[in-house]
């Protein structure tokens, strides 16, 4: 990514983020605030519940004191008591006297708990309500919720007992009204708000059982999970019902559990409110913040596009100016009119160039000086060599000449020998200089590195074994997978073979030679590893200098021109050393290398390598 | 009537043949839901016995089948047309319905049935202390019949002069405990002669030239006959006044007295047992502890003729009311569960305080005047009219 | 024997003075003419017509009442239930019952003045009973049948079987007591006293009933002397009694039952319907929901009519029943149907489901509208909305035979009843054949009878020799009104 698209990006997104993080602090305050108040709202209609439950309790249990503390209930008392007396002839007392105190539930239940009449359900008279007979202080313990039991079904009812005794035996009064819609309906509920009354009296949630102040609720299904908590384990909960697919229309319950007084769940209250003005709100905040932020984005955009044209356009100058220098344009210059840090970058850069320049025409100049002053000192130390006989040699001639000795011609014939042998090995020298000066371009044919390695190793084979030579022991490791490459099988062999004499000259107490093929990134990698003493860093960081050279005898040619072999093959070469650990040279070389004239011939594979370049030893 | 009876019984006799051996005489169960006296129910009743037993022997004569048992239940209905007789002969597993229909018009019936027992009154004697129990004693055979009369404190010994009876001796009863507010006590044969029974005390009462009582703790059954004592094992218990006392077989509620109203029809068969409660209830008991019949209008005192020759032991019994009322007493037989009066009413002046039975024939029965505040003793005697 | 003779005659001389004593207190004296009768009537009857069925059973007793005071039948009967001359003043049958020969009262005149024929008498019988060949001979009137007709007394003593003029504007003149003179079909209807009724005027100059009024109008009504007459439901006798209001009962002459309906699938197992009836406490509902006006019935026909209802079980058995649901345990609870207009049927059929809830048997109890003239059920809709239903059935008649008959042609139109048991009896008057019937029809539990329940009026003071039968019929020509009373 460039320095300009991230330049680009970022400012966007900068704006972007500055503009959500406001946006969701915003919503999460305003969620917060509301269901600050909601919880608030939730707490007064709880207790308003509970207040108006207490007031119609009292209500409740006064009027069933009346009813219990009437004339006509202490006459029927008083008949009942008597003995065979049937208590059919009260079995519709109920009805009028609900009627008369504006009660949804009557019944009058003699000393055993059967009932004498009821208004509810004025067909069981006769059968028991059981749960009057429990030994229970039913003034004290006012109204309470009681499942009642009518020919609809179970309804619960908030409930008082009022127990009149007559000569030993009680009569029971029990009654109040129906906890329904008209008890919710009772409730003052803020906008948005509801509360809804479930009324547990089957086993399993029945939506019929759960009522609204405006009657039956729909939808009621999806509140059973709710129910289903509440039964499992009674308290206060607090949960979100998602009505539809739209989360304004979400609602957050609290449901309140209604007990009876044996601790058992008659009833839940749900309190319910709204959460559409809320949504409502956090999508206005949403919307605006998108709004800001997509405008913000806009003008971000242009910004950042004007800013980063502004500022990359000098940045690109210095790249393109530095990519100049790197490609080897040395006179390379950026040309920038800024007063800025760009500017003074740009300064920075030309100058930079113009210094780089200047070192490096001095570099080439001293070394052109150091490498001719080298050629110079190795020309001088190999030409003085052979040199150096001749002289003697003429001396001695003209000495002989002189004396006239009488062995002149023996000694004549002798000092010429050494003269020519003399003049021989400086033409070898000189050609050897020559050599080096004419590398051919190499040829390339199709060629199996194994093959050339093991022909290298023949070539030097008697020399490892002739007595009087350090002992070598050779080993070869060779990919027999390793691809045909195009190379010029002369000059790689007598690369092959430099190395190999260099190794030898490395191992002057003998040692092991081991010489590895093996396929690498496409091409081929050529391993040859000695014993030897090793080479510093120093050492092999020169190593392929031409001249250069660590032993007392050599051109310093020998690696030069492997390197240069290797290179026109497009190839590599390294070495890795250690002192006292051997050296191993490593060459690698395309399966093809670039920019090199192929030709194609069987029968270059087979063409015996030239002699390698041997260094003789002074 | 008597004839759709006999009719009854010969189709039930033909619809299950041999099995009703035996089996009816014991307790064919007639019912009477009819508006047919009682009396002439009975009758009819008899008739149905009458005609079954022929038709069983007759059957037997006639077949060597094998026996199986059967019961039979005999209702007498009305339909609109007039009486039906209904007989459901239940034999193991198969039920039989036989009906007989009587026309309306060809049943005659008689009003009201001529009572069979006439009720008459002897006086004794009348004294202001309160008259528990008394008996006629033959002091020696020759001499005229001594008069025992037993009160609260005293046995007292009556001889007959001028057509009256003349006090001749008395004998203090001796007891611990105080007597009950309204106590009971009564005379009776006990192993040493006579013997007054009271409550927590017995008396045996000596009659030689003068009166003596040499009175012993005790309280077994004193309220209760002989008769009633051989028909059950387990007796009833006295209650903490002596007064009253409960019965096992019958329950746990309190009684003033029980009297067994018939002969066992057979061993080991149930017997019927009267029983009067202290509030005022006559109940009718028939082998389980709860009643099978009430007498609403009875009153707390029942005493019932036993007889070793008759088959139905009259009741007489006191109407209810306290004992600022006038009192009267009549014999009652009971019929089908229902009380039939088979006597017209004696009336008295007063409440009737004591009632017991003294022989087959008569009853000693207290009043206690109203006008004059005396306790007068009578003898009533039943005699039959047949 | 002369001081018997004597106690004797102060005895009676005793009697003659508290029975002198008793009659001048209850003021009885010969029967007063004059005065209109009022009645209150809870039913709405549309229609004199026998033909024209009624809606529900008190609307069709209440159109049996009013069609007795302005038509006669050829026989009566009597207090006991008895046939008596009416119309006909004798009768002959042949040895087996399949030919009778009715002679006809002499000089017996319709309303309208038009001499009573044999003619006119066997036109107005063969459009009701199409089956009889009826034929007239002099003075009498021969009805003729290819079955056995042994209670054809009975059946001619039914209102069906009024003599009556049809008049082609539908207007029906009939010999009776008292004359129609103002109708208003359901509502109001006026009667006078017929003068020229052959059994004597009657004592009352006329009839006028309200009808459609309901418990509290016609409480007020006889509370205020507005009404002399008014009908009173059984369940409110009771109260009705404690008001100080006289009430008259009759002997039971309605059958409450429940009818299992022939196409529910619910109801299809035995086992259900006879746990259901033996889940119902009778004595309960007599007790609680008819305040103890009526008896539980076990059998179709009450004892009073059959003489052996007796043998027929009312008991309720819960753990029988209960052992009996146990074993089926039907699916879907038995729905109850039950009239909605009556509350009387309403509290009964929550009884029976409270009974039967306690007995391990669900039942659903609902409110259904009655649309069947027999005022028995029948939904205009082939499947109908429940199992079973409680129904009120007119005993139609005193006679077992002939109440048996109705009951079973009502059965069959209804239930899923054996065809077998709706074949007339060789015999009917025969109580073996009768009560095997009648067995045979229970145990099907298709009808499992409840209660038998009484016809109840409420009566003001001036209402004298108010002597209805035993089953209910009125005798309106008979009552007179106390003027002193009022």
């Amino acid at each position: 990514m460039s320095f300009r698209l991230k330049m680009f990006v970022l400012f966007p997104l900068v704006v972007v983020a500055a503009v959500a993080i406001v946006g969701v602090g915003v919503t999460v305050f305003t969620r917060r605030a509301f269901e600050r108040v909601d919880a608030s709202h939730t707490e007064a209609i709880v207790s308003q519940f509970q207040r108006e439950f207490a007031n119609q309790g009292q209500q409740i249990v006064r009027g069933i004191q009346d009813i219990s503390g009437s004339e006509a209930t202490l006459n029927m008392a008083i008949h009942l008591n008597a003995r065979d007396i049937d208590p059919s002839a009260y079995g519709h007392d109920a009805v009028s006297v609900a009627s008369d105190h504006h009660f949804d539930f009557l019944e009058f239940a003699g000393n055993d708990g059967s009932i004498i009449s009821s208004m509810q359900w004025p067909a069981r008279f006769g059968y028991k309500e059981d749960w009057l007979l429990q030994k229970a202080d039913w003034p004290a313990r006012g109204a309470f919720l009681q499942k009642v039991d009518t020919p609809d079904g179970p309804e619960l009812g908030l409930i008082a007992v009022s127990v009149l005794p007559v000569a030993g035996s009680n009569l029971y009064t029990a009654g109040g009204e129906r906890l329904d819609k008209s008890f919710l309906s009772s409730l003052s509920l803020p906008p948005g708000m509801r509360a809804l009354l479930y009324v547990n009296l089957d086993a399993n949630f029945s939506p019929q059982n759960l009522t609204g102040a405006d009657g039956p609720v729909a939808q009621a299904n999806r509140l059973a999970p709710l129910v289903t908590d509440e039964l499992q384990q009674p308290g206060e909960i607090t949960a979100t019902v998602r009505w539809t697919g739209d989360a304004a229309n979400d609602e957050v319950f609290h449901l309140l559990p209604l007990m009876g007084p044996d601790k058992s769940l008659l009833g839940v209250l749900f309190v319910g409110s709204s959460r559409h003005d809320l949504v409502l709100l956090e999508r206005s905040i949403r919307w605006l913040a998108l709004l800001v932020g997509g405008v913000a984005l806009a003008l971000g955009i242009l910004l950042s596009w004007w800013a980063a044209v502004r500022v990359t356009r000098p940045v690109g100058k210095l790249v393109e100016g530095a990519k100049e220098v790197a490609s080897g344009n040395w006179d390379a210059r950026v040309t920038i009119h800024s007063r800025d840090e760009i500017g003074t970058l740009a300064g920075a850069f030309n100058q930079m160039t113009e210094q780089l320049a200047e070192q490096r025409e001095r570099l080439i100049q001293t070394e052109r000086v150091a490498a001719w002053r080298e050629l110079a000192r190795r020309l001088a130390h190999e030409l003085k060599n052979p040199l150096f006989p001749l002289q003697i040699t003429v001396e001695n001639l003209q000495r002989a000449r002189a004396q006239n000795a009488t062995d002149f011609d023996e000694i004549f014939r002798e000092s010429t020998e050494t003269l020519l042998a003399e003049i021989h090995n400086l033409k070898t020298i000189v050609g050897r200089f020559s050599d080096f000066a004419k590398m051919p371009r190499p040829e390339l044919h199709s060629l199996d590195v194994n093959e050339m390695v093991r022909g290298v190793t023949r070539l030097f084979e008697p020399r490892f074994i002739a007595p009087g030579e350090p002992k070598i022991t050779t080993e070869l490791q060779l990919d027999e997978k390793l691809p045909l490459i195009q190379a010029d099988s002369v000059l790689l062999h007598r690369a092959i073979g430099n190395l190999v004499l260099n190794a030898i000259d490395a191992m002057p107490s003998g040692g092991k030679l081991t010489l590895r093929t093996m396929t690498h990134d496409g091409g081929v990698r050529l391993e040859i590893s000695d014993t030897g003493a090793g080479l510093t860093r120093e050492e092999c960081e020169r190593l392929f200098t031409p001249y250069y050279t660590t032993k007392l005898h050599g051109t310093g040619l020998g690696l030069a021109i492997v390197q240069s072999v290797v290179s026109d093959h497009g190839g590599r070469i390294s070495v890795s050393s250690e002192p006292g650990h051997g050296t191993t040279f490593r060459i690698e070389l395309l399966e093809r290398p670039p920019n090199v004239v192929s030709i194609e011939s069987a029968s270059v594979k087979s063409e015996q390598p030239p002699e390698p370049i041997m260094e003789r030893k002074a | 009537m008597g004839t759709a009876a006999r009719e009854l019984a010969r189709k039930v006799a033909a619809s299950v043949g041999a099995a009703i051996q035996g089996e009816l005489t014991i307790a064919p169960d007639f019912v009477n839901l009819s508006s047919l006296s009682s009396f002439e129910f009975q009758n009819a009743c008899g008739a149905f016995h009458d005609e079954i037993k022929q038709q069983t022997q007759a059957f037997h004569a006639a077949s060597s089948q094998e026996i199986v048992p059967a019961s039979v239940d005999v209702t007498l209905a009305e339909d609109l047309h007039g009486f039906l007789w209904v007989a459901q002969v239940t034999q193991g597993q198969s039920q039989q319905t036989v009906f007989v229909s009587v026309p309306r018009e060809m049943v005659a019936q008689t009003s009201q049935p001529t009572p069979s027992v006439t009720l008459q009154r002897e006086f004794l004697l009348s004294q202001p202390e309160p008259i528990l129990d008394a008996s006629l004693l033959a002091v020696s055979p020759r001499s005229a019949p001594s008069l025992l009369v037993l009160q609260p404190s005293r046995v007292a010994l009556f001889a007959q002069q001028n057509g009256a009876w003349q006090l001749q001796s008395e004998a203090t009863i001796a007891h611990a405990a105080p007597w009950p507010h309204d106590v009971r006590a009564r005379l009776q044969q006990g192993a040493d002669g006579e013997e007054a029974v009271l409550p927590g005390v017995i008396c045996n009462i000596t009659v030689s030239s003068a009166l003596s009582a040499s009175c012993k703790p005790g309280n077994a059954g004193w309220l209760l006959s002989t008769a009633f004592l051989r028909a059950f094992t387990l007796l009833p218990t006295a209650a903490a006044n002596g007064n009253t006392f409960t019965f096992p077989a019958l329950g746990s509620q309190e009684f003033s007295s029980l009297a067994v109203i018939a002969p066992p029809a057979s061993s080991g068969a149930s017997v019927p047992v009267i029983a009067t409660t202290p509030d005022g209830r006559a109940l009718l008991f028939s082998g389980s502890s709860t009643p099978v019949a009430s007498f609403p209008g009875w009153g707390s005192d029942v005493a019932v003729l036993y007889s070793t020759s008759r088959a139905r032991w009259p009741l007489l019994v006191t109407r209810a009311g306290d004992w600022t009322v006038p009192d009267s007493i009549q014999a009652f037989d009971i019929i089908d569960r229902q009380a039939v009066a088979i006597s017209g009413e004696i009336n008295f002046d007063g409440p009737i305080t004591a009632l017991w039975s003294e022989d087959e024939n008569s009853v000693i029965a207290v009043s206690r005047n109203l006008k004059t505040g005396m306790y007068e003793a009578y003898f009533i005697h039943v005699v039959y009219n047949q | 024997m002369r001081r018997i003779s004597f106690t004797w005659s102060t005895t009676s001389s005793l009697v003659f003075a508290l029975l002198f004593v008793a009659l001048a207190t209850s003021a009885a004296r010969r029967p007063r003419y004059g005065g209109t009768l009022t009645i209150d009537l809870q039913a709405r009857v549309i229609s004199l017509d026998p033909a024209q069925k009624q809606g529900n059973v008190a609307d069709q007793i209440a159109q049996e009442r009013l069609l007795r005071l302005i038509a006669d039948r050829l026989v009566e009967l009597d207090q006991s239930g008895q046939p008596k001359p009416a119309l006909a003043v004798s009768w002959q049958h042949s040895d087996k019952f399949t030919r009778w020969e009715f002679h006809l009262r002499p000089n017996v005149k319709f309303q309208d003045a038009t001499a009573l024929t044999p003619q006119l008498v066997v036109d107005s019988l063969q459009a009701v009973s199409p089956a009889w060949r009826v034929s007239s001979a002099d003075d009498s009137v021969i009805v003729e049948s290819d079955s056995p007709l042994p209670e054809l007394p009975y059946i001619l003593a039914e209102s069906q079987n009024s003599i009556l003029l049809r008049r082609p504007t539908g207007e029906l003149i009939g010999t009776g007591p008292f004359r129609l003179t103002t109708w208003e079909p359901g509502r109001h209807a006026v009667f006078a006293a017929n003068d020229d009724y052959w059994g004597g005027r009657p004592f009352v100059d006329g009839i006028d009933v309200q009808m459609g009024r309901t418990v509290r109008e016609r409480m007020i009504d006889l509370d205020l002397g507005k009404a002399d007459i008014a009908d009173v439901a059984p369940d409110r006798a009771r109260i009705d009694a404690s008001r100080d209001v006289r009430i008259s009962a009759s002997d039971p002459a309605e059958l409450v039952a429940l009818i299992f309906a022939r196409s529910s699938t619910r109801a299809k197992n035995i086992h259900i319907r006879q746990a259901l009836s033996l889940a119902i406490d009778r004595p309960s509902l007599i007790d609680f929901v008819l305040q103890k006006e009526g008896a539980p019935a076990g059998a179709l026909l009450p004892q009073w009519s059959s003489g052996y209802e007796f043998l027929f079980s009312t008991a309720s058995d819960a753990a029988s029943a209960r052992q009996l649901a146990s074993q089926i345990s039907p699916a879907q609870p038995l729905r109850l149907g039950y009239d909605a207009e009556d509350p009387m049927e309403r509290m009964i059929a929550e009884r029976i489901a409270v009974n039967a809830q306690a007995a391990g048997t669900s039942i659903s109890v609902r409110a259904i509208s009655v649309d069947s003239p027999s005022g028995v059920a029948s939904r205009s809709t082939n499947v109908p909305e429940y199992d079973a239903r409680v129904v009120r059935l007119p005993v139609s008649s005193p006679a077992p035979e002939v109440a048996l008959g109705d009951f079973l042609q009502t059965l069959a139109q209804l239930a899923d009843l054996d065809p077998s048991l709706t074949v007339p009896l060789n015999d009917p008057a025969n109580p073996e054949q009768l009560y095997s019937r009648e067995r045979a029809v229970v145990d099907t539990y298709e009808i499992i009878p409840l209660v038998h329940v009484p016809e109840v009026v409420g009566l003001s003071a001036r209402v004298r020799d108010w002597m209805p039968a035993r089953w209910g019929a009125w005798h309106l020509a008979d009552i007179w009104l106390d003027g002193a009373a009022q």
